[in-house]
């Protein structure tokens, strides 16, 4: 993974840079790992954009049914929407496209927003 | 009580009924219509970028709904939540929410006349968020305005969940 000059990273993907966002950066997620030697990054792609997300661990993968946030709570940015897993914990599921367009904002101004 | 007299309450016009909770000292009421389910507390997921007293989501029974920490959202500290700790669903506006307090104390029926306007000072939430007060003997409980909380915290994040 290499810095560029505004402090943002890439990360070499077989011959393409790759831009690579820290989800707990995004999410304001305390107690993360922040090195990202130790951590994992999932490629994902929405439409033509692809990126680089550092998570802590992964978990599982597995098919679930969308449930919407937004029936009881309101639209959180990033987040499409939730999933009840088999131990009847509440799943939150990513949007990709939102995570590219709030890495393009910078969290101050995300929040006042 | 009598099935009769309690009859009779039930039907008097000019009587409410709520259900009262506690946080730490403090006594709070909720409109008893509003209640969905009383439950106990279990392990939320955070949602991201919300504030602190919005604890996160709960699965019930397949819906999702937000639970909101009373105490946090009126300045205090966060609950430390144990298994003790209750969670009040109620349905406002449209929506499920849930109460993270202390604990589920009573329901009262108190007549219209029994619920005094809050007076203007020496109150740590914001006048527009009481309801009422009601004077009991050797106790005053706080009647919450929680459509008007809730409508309040969506138009100050408008960005994140209620």
């Amino acid at each position: 993974m290499k810095r560029i000059a505004d402090g943002s990273a890439v990360l070499n993907v077989r011959g393409e840079f790759l831009p690579v966002q820290y989800l707990h950066a995004l999410f304001g997620i305390p107690g993360a790992v922040t090195d990202a030697s130790q951590a994992l990054v999932v490629l994902v792609e929405a439409g033509a954009q692809q990126m680089g997300l550092v998570v802590d661990e992964l978990v599982g993968q597995q098919q679930v049914v969308i449930k919407s946030l937004e029936e009881n709570a309101d639209r959180i940015e990033g987040i499409s929407g939730a999933t009840i897993l088999g131990d009847g914990k509440v799943s939150l599921i990513l949007d990709i496209t939102g995570l590219a367009r709030m890495a393009h904002q910078p969290q101050k101004e995300r929040l006042a927003a | 009580m009598s099935t009769a007299t309690a009859e009779k309450i039930a039907l008097t016009a000019g009587t409410q009924q709520f259900l009262t909770y506690t946080l730490g000292a403090e006594e709070y009421g909720v409109d008893i219509m509003m209640v969905r389910e009383v439950k106990g507390w279990a392990d939320v997921t955070r949602l991201p970028n919300t504030p602190d007293y919005l604890r996160g989501v709960l699965n019930l029974r397949g819906i999702v709904i937000p639970i909101f920490d009373l105490r946090a959202r009126f300045g205090g500290p966060l609950t430390e939540a144990t298994e003790k700790h209750v969670v009040v669903i109620l349905a406002v506006g449209g929506r499920t929410i849930g109460l993270l307090v202390d604990a589920v104390s009573d329901i009262l029926t108190v007549e219209n006349e029994e619920i005094k306007p809050a007076p203007e000072s020496d109150i740590s939430i914001d006048q527009r968020f009481i309801a009422g007060l009601i004077a009991a003997p050797e106790r005053m409980v706080v009647l919450l305005d929680m459509a008007a909380l809730l409508a309040h915290d969506l138009e100050k994040h408008p960005n994140t969940s209620l």
